[in-house]
């Protein structure tokens, strides 16, 4: 195997040469004050809005970290 | 049919065709055919003509193809014309019930019929009238001289042929050009400068050999399928359409957007993001063989990224791109590129799926008469090809998919079938801009099922806490026993009134709800009193396992910044600068015994559980009482606890499946019960405590159960009701195992992260049931999510990433937010604002709605249900200076036995093993910390640049040990304990001074020592005094007497080499001192000693005693016999002070066998019976009278024979004993003296059966030859006739001083047995 | 409408160049270079055939086209005309 596929929501590690686009997040919150990070390519679901993004892994990171608090 | 002209040579294509039907002579699966449909009338005889001409004009169909030595041929063959012999049936079927089916029947048939290539002709034709006006031709040819294309070009000639005669015209000359051009043609590109740069291009192309995605799993045997499975079905016209003029991507033609499909289709149901793909090409444009019949055809390969941002029209450009590049290179065969990659020869896939599109007009005319052309066959199916074609008949594209039938069964194929051109209809009807992220491969129906049906688990729960339903129990039923440990039971009045009063306590020092209290005490009752307290002071209690290296605690602790922490003052807990609480010092009775006031709420946390962090740090999961409530209302609900069930408390509180041991009990009324702190590790004690205390329900995680199950421990406990199983895979085997040896016991598959409050899915196990155990359905309010890598919902049986949403989701991790954010995430199908947890775990729905495991997507791995992040050892090792890089996974070199391996770098110093365990022991919890650590040079890596976890070295622990730890045995005790420690190790030799532990080995692995220990040493091996004195040395000293009872009739003199781990050079020597039948006298050979025989230990019933006799003089202290009566007589007045009557058993091994002989006749001549006499290639002193005896040079080769080295020449005794010390023998540990002895007892030996005169032993003597040739060639068994009443004899296959060796020895063990069977009836 | 060298010019490009990562002008290909090399497949060439099957009212096989596959050889084939 090409190696386990990174997850959504780890940072891609670039194994694979000739793919589109590069990997980009976003920051949501909830109505609560929950924070998740999100891929870009997938809708974002309800109840949830962006703060933060589209950014790098390590952007949006270090945006919860200091949102979450 | 004759042979014609000399041979040809076969293009490269026919060479492939060949040489695939050669890996299979009687595989079919290489005939190709089609079928014309011709609706209309016909003239069989003219058709029958225009084949023959159009076959006359096809050279390439003539041929028939051998071996040579250069390759194979191709041979031309002459052709009968129709009426002498040419290949063609015909038939009319119109008289059957379905003359269409009969004629499928007749094409199946031929089709399955394996052709042998170097006969012909190599194709056949049939014409079968099914109808007044309607015809089925068949054409079926062997590959190597057809293609797709080829078929097509014969089918429009004979229709073109036919229809000129038909009209009494000539048919026109051949369309056909030369197919000697095209073998030129082949040939010259062969040897080309293209033919080179194409190879090149390929080689460097797949230079990293990658492993290909497929559908299916692993599976299909090393050859090709003779049959291939098929699904067909026409596409929507409104499908048809959008592919034929795809908006927003209008390059695209409708292969390509196939082409995309299933490549994204393979990325998902693989987890891939790159796939490779087969595109089978006609590979004809701009040739000769535009117009040959002939096999042309190859296969190109092609790489395909594939990404969840990528648009439909991004990825068939990506493809159209790929396809115009490989077909520059496209004249290179598929099977050389294999060849070249050496993926042939390891039997690996180059391509996945092929996707075959197949543009071409099938529509002919004969004499007017329409016919449609189908394929029937057109090769074998590796994994999957998806074929694509238009049939020119107005119906539009149909996509047929063809499989392998070892990989795929008929619902499985029938399913990707169904979702593919589901796929295609979505993908197509949505804007082609659109990131394809957006699209499952689950249809709306799989979609539906695996959301909704599977996850209906709403159910109403009341919003209580955890201590809600204590408290009530506490109220209601204040004398019900609610724990008990050992010989104390408390109430659930008292248990309460002191858990509330300590609560009082906690409150008055600011616990309250949202605050942390650590708790480091041992399995209690004051533990139990301490987490209950610090849920009614409302605050969530922290286990800090008292096991733990203090610096680990003190980290948690700073972590979790608790307002205090309840310890037993044992010194336990480091100085955390937290006000420590000792409840054992406290006096509280002036606090009132009701529960405090407390504002809790269920969203308020309930327990804080620490877990093993990939960076280095554990990270707090924090767990709130709804969740943790839901999960207990769930479980009381589905497996009832009364108030007479007992549950045991034995697993550690710093794991979750610890929080139902203590509190569900207590909720619902019922007794908990607490193991001995330690306990967990010992299925026997466990074992009693369950029989002695009564339990009903407990919990095991998968690997401990199975030693529960192994050790026989289990059948004291068929008073359980449940088992609950958690933290591992069961594996079906010990599912199996526990049905059989507890069937009334229910046993349950529980799965969950402590990340969702202990357990999310559960499985009741049935007898009968196969296949992998389920972790099953999700439990009340929770729901699972199979995802794959675009978050889209996986159907059925397809792998995915499994999330986890509901009720019992943690809060998150404890100060780690940013963590948090990427773990506990958005929840796209649950409720607006919802989350849920990713698990890193791989798992996949069963149709019926249950989820099975699959294991991990990262490193994580679970050791006897530890969960552990390498990641986290890793930085403990890197942290050290003498590691520079630090790699930690989990192997299994022997089956069964898993554990933690480290490799490191060096830093400085140099690192040395046992150290850097030493060092992590001090910072890391023991199941952290790798059984063995190796230091390598560097990290070998894979052409990627990833660690290549195959080419990393097994851990050899005889590397670099001290070499005082490697002392050889000094007594037979010695010798078979580290005998034995190998053998359960895994090892190729252990020595005296080493540890258990130190080699690797486990808990696990202790029980299996302690099973082998009583079985060949009849003692009893305590695990905890292994842990106490755990190398072969300490053991062989402490394991004497218990179970080793002296057998019937006292100790006697035997007390003189009795206790062999004080006196190995008795006499009298018990090789195995236990047991209730008849023991067995084992006489010494020449050398004197007896440790020979404990190989035999193992071949014979357990309750076998077998002591073995030794000659006088091994202490040197000794005068020598004079005779081998006196010998003899000695020997008899030994057993028999450990035996005064018989039946005796008396067996012997070369000169031992004489002497037992004697020994036998003493005996009889007593009035004793000697039941058995078994003489091991020993033979009587009339055969070696007048035989030179052997002197010292002989003497010292005899030593050296006896130690299992069959050396000639004329060692001299330092020699000797270099080669015994070198060879590790046993023999080498002997003292100095003995040594010394041995050859002069050798000799005199060897006198004194020279000089012996036998008497008669009228009894049965059991004879073991040593067959193999040998110098003494005059030595012969029969020679015991005149001595002996009869002589039964075995032959072994091996020399004499190998007889008791192995494997020889476990034969005769296993001879000597059945004959001792026979006598103990 | 009679089939011209410009209008198979014409039509090939078309079946060529909607790749948007073709460089330069999708018309600038010479008379006599090789399709194939540009991307020309079967598909698209049976699409060109019944495209001016079609629209010319011409008819070609297959392989009379695929054997030379230049705008030259082609427009040798099908235009009664020079153009």
């Amino acid at each position: 195997m090409n190696d386990s596929p990174a997850s959504p929501f780890d940072p891609d590690d670039g194994a694979v040469p000739g793919a589109g686009h590069a990997a980009a997040y976003l920051v949501l919150v909830n109505g609560e004050g929950a924070v998740s990070l999100w891929p870009d390519f997938a809708v974002v679901p309800s109840g949830w809005r962006p703060v933060h993004g589209p950014d790098s892994h390590a952007g949006c990171l270090a945006h919860a970290e200091s949102a979450g608090g | 049919m004759t042979a014609a002209a000399p041979g040809l040579p076969l293009t490269a294509a026919q060479a492939g065709m060949f040489y695939a039907q050669d890996l299979d002579p009687a595989s079919p699966a290489l005939n190709t055919a089609e079928c014309a449909d011709i609706r209309g009338p016909l003239d069989p005889g003219l058709f029958a003509q225009a084949l023959y001409r159009t076959v006359g004009e096809a050279e390439a169909l003539r041929m028939r193809v051998v071996r040579a030595a250069g390759g194979p041929r191709q041979l031309p063959l002459v052709i009968e014309p129709p009426g002498s012999g040419f290949p063609l049936d015909v038939a009319d079927l119109r008289d059957r019930t379905d003359p269409e089916a009969a004629a499928g029947a007749l094409m199946r048939a031929d089709l399955a019929l394996p052709q042998d290539l170097a006969a012909g002709p190599l194709f056949r034709h049939g014409l079968y009238r099914v109808g007044p006006e309607r015809w089925l031709w068949y054409h079926r040819a062997h590959h190597v001289l057809l293609d797709g294309y080829g078929h097509a070009l014969v089918a429009r000639r004979v229709a073109e042929a036919y229809t000129a005669l038909a009209a009494g015209a000539e048919p026109g000359p051949s369309p056909f050009a030369s197919f000697r051009r095209l073998l030129a043609e082949d040939g010259e590109y062969r040897g080309s400068a293209a033919y080179a740069a194409d190879r090149a291009y390929w080689r460097g192309l797949f230079a990293d050999r990658p492993a290909v995605p497929v559908l299916a799993g692993e599976g299909g045997g090393a050859l090709p399928a003779r049959t291939a499975l098929r699904r067909s079905a026409r596409l929507p016209a409104a499908v048809t359409e959008r592919l034929s003029a795809p908006a927003g991507a209008p390059g695209a033609t409708w292969p390509e957007l196939v082409l995309a499909a299933q490549a994204l289709y393979t990325a998902r149901v693989a987890r891939a993001r790159e796939v490779v793909l087969g595109l089978p090409m006609m590979n004809r444009l701009g040739s000769a063989a535009l117009r040959v019949p002939a096999m042309v055809m190859n296969v190109l390969p092609l790489r395909l990224a594939v990404g969840p941002r990528d648009s439909l029209a991004e990825l068939a450009a990506r493809a159209a791109r790929g396809i115009r590049e490989a077909r520059r290179h496209g004249r290179y065969r598929y099977e050389e590129i294999r060849r070249d990659l050496g993926l042939l020869g390891e039997g690996r896939a180059l391509v996945g799926p092929l996707v075959n599109a197949m543009p071409f007009d099938g529509r002919l005319r004969f004499a007017g008469a329409p016919a449609t052309v189908r394929t029937l066959a057109a090769g074998p199916v590796e994994d999957l090809t998806v074929h694509v074609y238009d049939r020119s008949d107005g119906t539009g594209l149909h996509v047929d998919f063809e499989a392998n039938p070892a990989r795929y069964d008929a619902a499985a194929l029938a399913a990707h079938h169904a979702r593919f051109l589901d796929l295609l209809d979505r993908l197509t009807a949505a804007g082609p801009r659109l990131p394809l992220a957006r699209h499952a491969v689950a249809t709306a129906a799989e979609r539906a099922e695996v959301l909704g049906t599977f996850n209906d688990t709403a159910a109403r729960v009341p919003p209580t806490t955890l201590i809600g339903p204590i408290e009530a129990r506490e109220l209601h039923s204040p004398g019900a026993c609610a724990l008990v440990a050992g010989e104390v039971a408390l109430s659930y009045g008292e248990l309460g009134a002191r858990a509330n009063r300590l609560a009082r306590h906690l409150v008055s020092l600011g616990v309250r709800p949202g605050a942390v209290v650590g708790v480091c005490l041992p399995r209690s009752p004051e533990l139990v009193v301490a987490l209950l307290a610090v849920l009614k002071a409302g605050g969530a209690y922290l286990p800090l396992d008292p096991e733990h290296p203090a610096p680990r605690l003190a980290g948690m602790v700073a972590d979790a910044a608790p307002v205090c922490v309840i310890g037993d003052g044992e010194g336990r807990l480091p100085d955390t600068g937290r006000p420590t609480v000792l409840p054992a010092t406290l006096d509280l009775s002036g606090l009132p015994g009701v529960p405090p006031a407390r504002p809790l709420t269920p969203r308020d946390p309930a327990y804080v559980l620490y877990t093993s962090g990939s960076t280095g740090r554990p990270k707090g999961v924090v767990v709130s009482h709804a969740a943790i409530d839901n999960r207990l209302r769930w479980m009381q609900h589905a497996h009832p606890l009364t108030a007479r069930d007992r549950v045991l408390q034995k697993t550690p509180a710093g794991f979750d499946v610890s929080v139902w041991e203590f509190f569900w009990p207590l909720r619902e009324g019922a007794t908990l019960v607490l193991a001995e702190p330690g306990a967990h590790r010992d299925p026997h004690a466990l074992a009693r405590t369950i029989e002695e205390a009564g339990v009903t329900v407990c919990h095991f995680v998968p690997s401990m159960l199975e030693v529960f199950l192994a050790q026989g421990a289990a059948a004291r406990c068929a008073g359980l009701r449940r088992v609950f199983s958690s933290g591992e895979a069961l594996p079906r085997e010990t599912a199996a195992k526990f049905a059989r040896l507890l069937p009334g016991v229910a046993l349950h598959n529980l799965y969950g992260p402590t990340e969702a409050a202990v357990d999310v899915t559960h499985h009741t196990c049935r007898a009968g049931d196969t296949g992998p155990v389920p972790i099953g359905r999700p439990v009340w309010n929770t729901r699972v999510y199979v995802l794959d890598d675009a978050l889209q919902p996986c159907p059925p049986g397809v792998t995915g990433e499994l999330y986890l949403a509901g009720a019992q989701l943690a809060a998150g991790y404890l100060g780690r937010p940013a963590l948090t954010a990427t773990r506990f995430v958005a929840d796209p199908f649950g409720p607006p604002g919802s989350r849920m947890y990713r698990t890193g775990d791989l798992g996949r729905w069963t149709p019926e709605g249950e989820v099975e495991f699959l294991g991990r997507t990262d490193h994580q791995v679970k050791l006897r249900g530890q969960r552990i992040e390498p990641g986290e050892v890793e930085a403990a090792l890197t942290a050290l200076p003498e590691v520079a890089g630090a790699r930690v996974l989990v192997r299994e070199d022997r089956p069964g036995d898993r554990r933690l391996v480290g490799y490191v770098t060096p830093g400085a110093p140099q690192p040395e093993p046992d150290r850097l365990r030493q060092r992590l022991a001090a910072v890391l919890p023991a199941p952290l910390v790798p059984g063995a650590i190796v230091v390598l040079d560097a990290f070998p890596l894979t052409p990627n640049g990833k660690l290549d976890r195959a080419a990393l070295p097994a851990p050899r622990p005889a590397g670099g040990r001290g070499g005082a730890a490697l002392r050889p045995p000094r007594t037979p005790r010695e010798e078979a304990l580290t005998r034995l420690f190998a053998e359960v190790l895994g090892l190729p030799a252990v020595g005296c001074e080493e540890g258990f532990f130190d080699l690797g080995g486990t808990s696990l692995l202790a029980v299996s020592l302690a099973g082998r220990v009583r079985e060949e040493l009849g003692v009893e091996l305590a695990i905890g005094t292994l842990f106490r004195a755990p190398t072969p040395a300490a053991l062989a000293a402490g394991l004497a007497a218990p179970g080793d009872h002296a057998p019937a009739g006292g100790a006697g003199d035997a007390g003189r080499g009795g206790a062999d781990g004080d006196d190995a050079l008795g006499v009298l020597v018990p090789l195995r001192g236990g047991g209730d039948l008849p023991p067995l006298f084992a006489v010494h050979p020449a050398g004197g000693l007896s440790w020979c025989y404990s190989g035999l230990l193992g071949g014979l019933d357990p309750r076998q005693p077998v002591f073995g006799l030794q000659a006088r003089g091994l202490r040197g202290d000794e005068p020598l016999p004079g005779t081998l009566e006196e010998m003899a007589a000695d020997y008899v007045r030994q057993i028999r002070a450990v035996r005064p009557h018989g039946p005796y058993r008396l067996l012997g091994w070369s000169v031992g066998g004489v002497i037992a002989h004697a020994m036998a006749v003493l005996l009889q001549e007593a009035g004793e019976e000697v039941e058995l006499l078994a003489l091991l290639d020993a033979y009587p002193a009339d055969q070696w009278r007048g035989r030179a005896g052997p002197g010292e040079a002989e003497a010292l080769t005899a030593l050296l024979r006896m130690a299992g080295f069959d050396r000639r020449g004329e060692p001299s005794r330092e020699e000797v004993l270099a080669t015994l010390r070198r060879e590790g023998s046993a023999l080498a540990g002997l003292p100095e003296r003995t040594l010394a002895a041995v050859p002069d007892i050798v000799v005199n030996n060897a006198r004194l059966m020279r000089a012996h005169r036998h008497r008669h032993f009228a009894g049965e003597a059991l004879f073991f030859t040593a067959a193999a040739p040998r110098p003494e060639s005059w030595l012969t068994r029969d020679a015991w006739r005149p001595y002996v009443g009869a002589l039964v004899n075995h032959d072994l296959p091996c020399t004499h001083p190998r007889m008791t060796t192995a494997p020889h020895i476990g034969t005769l063990a296993a001879l000597l047995a059945a004959r001792l069977k026979e006598l103990d009836r | 409408m009679a089939l011209t060298r410009r209008l198979i010019r014409e039509d090939v490009a078309r079946a060529l160049g909607e790749d948007p990562d073709e460089p330069g002008d999708a018309w600038e290909f010479g008379d006599e270079e090789n399709l194939l090399d540009l991307g020309l497949d079967s598909v698209r060439l049976m699409s060109l055939i019944a495209r001016w099957r079609r629209e010319h009212d011409v008819e070609v096989s297959f392989a009379d086209l695929a054997e030379r596959p230049s705008v030259a050889a082609w427009a040798a084939l099908l235009v009664e005309a020079p153009s």
